[in-house]
């Protein structure tokens, strides 16, 4: 393989497509909803994935994250399913959320926010609501995600129809189950002082693990 | 036309079906007091054990014998059960406890225009619950009542013994050798008044319907109890989930075919000393199948301690209220859930304590704190006036150092009135701000205050 074409390969913008023709087939049948950002969704082959979890590993909360999973939210609430927050950090402010899509949709979007006392409950908690196929988003926010629970996690997401989040502090880089893991490193424009994402891919579908270019901070996309 | 359905064994029968280990043994039940027996199964009968035997007697017959006590209040309430199935198709019942019922065909003549069509409809009805019993048709009541019990398939052949009348006017009647009710109605009315008294007259009168019955009808009960006695003692949670299950699913069935959900269970346990331990489970959404309830009733289980060995349950649903269904498009085909929303909140509230789990709704208010409130879990959000607000609101504003921040939008001013109690007369600017890290945050400048403080996060 020439050298170029390795380079483009590991840059993510080309993949190989020797995973042969039926799966390319399963591929395109997939129903990626799109992060909002183009770099992303093109990295990760169109978006997040149903069935799948996916790890965000930050080192603050409330650097954008939460804007990469509003347009999970609006079809989620297209499709009649509820929004769960399993402890989130901070109160999911309302007004802000009607204002995610036209208002004759989000009016009728169920949010229910849960917070448990411990991390068994909070384990516990994201599996009953997986199992019971009612989920269209679910958003967990752990500490410290251990091994086996993000392999409980990932079975109980395989059988359900959710897009599933887990937010989480920087965690070591070994394998774990997950289809994404995405680490998102905060900075800041040397000039205007305005915050800057880089994400960072350690892990995704059909491609190798991949840094994209600075970003400034995504916006909450509501009016 | 009257029916009468005699159920001369409903309480084995039913304890029967619930402990299903009962059917191959010799089982009876006995009173109390005298020490007798008043209800068997088919081995027992096989053993030669009969109705009215002395206990003792029915040891000597068989070894193996399984005696039960005999709950007046048992029976009653399982007659009640019965006949609230049985108005499913008949709309007259009366209840003649303890071991049987009337129906009324009359009213019923349009829907079931022949009385096969009724036998039918009754046997339907009856099926599930795998009792045995034994039917008299005829015009009235009491007829219809002596029928079912003698089962004669003709009035005259009854015997006089099912005369409901004194044991001296019975002792009259066979030493006048009259045996049967044919022979007896064959003797001139005003003959047998004058010979046999007032009693007999009026008797007659009532069953031959000159004189009306007066029946007490049926109402079908508005919440469900029932109790049962388990067939050895329980000594741990999961030896209560079989016998615990099978009463869920009478409380579903009785649930089911009023459309109705319970919101909440009432578990007794009654313990060998006398004492009862009570379990409440509550079902914020309602509830009504099994399978759900026993899970409901497993979690709430694992969190409490066993405490003594348990010999009955008792189930008692409360609050029933009518069904809401969810609605589902056609087009959009099956839905893949595997329990409703309200089962699910009904787990979680459960499990994790009913405040914290909830549900986000917006306000007609402009003030930042005012404008979205909590609501129960499985609420819609709602519509919002509102724009340029922020995703994250703090759970309480805190107060910052703006020499750390950088103002970037604003102000955008709110003033609250006097009159509120939390945040009445307040003023405040809000302003997009821009942290030194590189995020965006929401401030506010309190004029009372004279500080800025974080209320929110935009990214």
């Amino acid at each position: 393989m020439s050298a170029p074409l390795q380079q483009l390969l590991e840059k993510g913008s080309l993949w190989r497509g020797h995973k042969g023709a039926a799966n390319a087939n399963a591929r395109e049948s997939l129903a990626y909803v799109s992060t909002g950002q183009v770099e992303l969704d093109q990295a990760l082959g169109g978006g997040w994935l149903p069935q799948r979890l996916h790890e965000i590993q930050l080192q603050q909360f409330f650097v954008g994250e939460l804007a990469l999973v509003a347009p999970a939210m609006v079809q989620a609430t297209q499709q009649q399913r509820s929004i769960f927050w399993l402890a989130p950090p901070a109160q999911p402010y309302a007004p802000a959320l009607a204002q995610l899509a036209e208002a004759s949709v989000m009016a009728q979007a169920q949010h229910i926010v849960l917070r448990p006392q411990r991390v068994t409950d909070t384990l516990w908690s994201a599996e009953t609501i997986l199992h019971s196929g009612q989920a269209g988003v679910l958003m967990v926010w752990l500490e410290e995600p251990s091994a086996i629970a993000i392999r409980r996690l990932h079975l109980a997401a395989a059988a359900s129809q959710a897009y599933v989040f887990v937010f989480s502090p920087w965690q070591p880089e070994e394998a774990r189950s997950y289809a994404t893991r995405l680490r998102i490193h905060l900075s800041q424009d040397s000039v205007s002082g305005y915050g800057q994402v880089q994400w960072q891919l350690l892990k995704r579908m059909g491609g190798w693990p991949l840094r994209l270019a600075r970003q400034p901070l995504p916006k909450w996309p509501s009016k | 036309m009257w029916l009468y359905v005699a159920l001369p064994h409903l309480q084995l029968e039913r304890m029967q079906v619930l402990h299903p280990d009962l059917q191959g043994q010799p089982a009876v039940l006995y009173t109390e007091q005298q020490q007798m027996v008043v209800q068997f199964n088919q081995t027992a009968q096989r053993q030669g054990i009969r109705v009215g035997m002395n206990l003792a007697d029915a040891w000597t017959l068989t070894e193996n014998l399984q005696p039960y006590l005999y709950r007046e209040s048992q029976q009653r309430a399982l007659l009640q059960h019965l006949a609230s199935d049985l108005y499913h198709a008949f709309a007259v019942i009366s209840l003649d406890p303890p071991l049987g019922l009337w129906l009324d065909t009359k009213p019923m003549q349009k829907l079931y225009p022949q009385l096969q069509h009724s036998l039918t409809q009754l046997e339907l009805q009856l099926q599930p619950w795998q009792v045995s019993y034994t039917l008299g048709a005829a015009k009235t009541p009491l007829l219809a009542k002596m029928l079912a019990q003698s089962g004669m398939q003709q009035s005259p052949d009854i015997p006089v013994d099912y005369l409901p009348c004194s044991p001296e006017l019975q002792k009259k009647l066979r030493r006048m050798g009259i045996q049967t009710l044919g022979a007896l109605q064959a003797i001139p009315r005003a003959l047998a008044g004058r010979r046999l008294g007032h009693e007999l007259v009026q008797l007659l009168a009532r069953i031959q319907g000159e004189q009306p019955e007066s029946l007490r009808y049926f109402r079908p009960p508005e919440w469900f109890t029932q109790r049962l006695p388990l067939l050895a003692e329980a000594t741990s949670w999961q030896a209560l989930s079989f016998p615990l299950k099978r009463l869920l699913q009478e409380l579903e069935h009785f649930l089911e075919s009023r459309q109705q959900q319970t919101r909440q269970l009432l578990l007794s346990f009654y313990h060998r000393d006398g004492s009862v331990s009570k379990l409440q489970v509550g079902l914020a959404h309602g509830g009504y199948q099994a399978e759900a309830l026993l899970r409901l009733c497993q979690l709430k289980m694992e969190s409490t301690q066993f405490l003594a060995p348990v010999l009955d349950i008792g189930l008692q649903a409360k609050q029933l209220q009518g069904r809401q269904h969810e609605s589902r498009d056609l087009l959009q085909g099956p839905s893949q859930a595997q329990k409703s929303l309200a089962q699910l909140l009904n787990e979680l509230q459960l499990r994790l304590g009913r405040q914290q789990v909830f549900g986000l709704q917006t306000a007609a208010e402009a003030f930042p704190d005012l404008s979205w409130q909590l609501a129960p879990a499985g609420a819609e959000l709602g519509r919002t006036e509102l724009i340029k607000r922020p995703p994250w609101l703090l759970e309480q504003s805190c107060p910052v150092d703006i020499r750390q921040w950088q103002l970037t939008r604003g102000p955008e001013r709110f003033a609250t009135p006097w009159w509120l109690r939390t945040y009445g007369g307040a003023t405040r600017d809000y302003w997009q701000a821009l942290h030194q890290d590189g995020r965006n945050g929401w401030l506010f400048y309190d004029y009372r205050q004279q500080h800025w403080y974080l209320q929110g996060w935009f990214n």
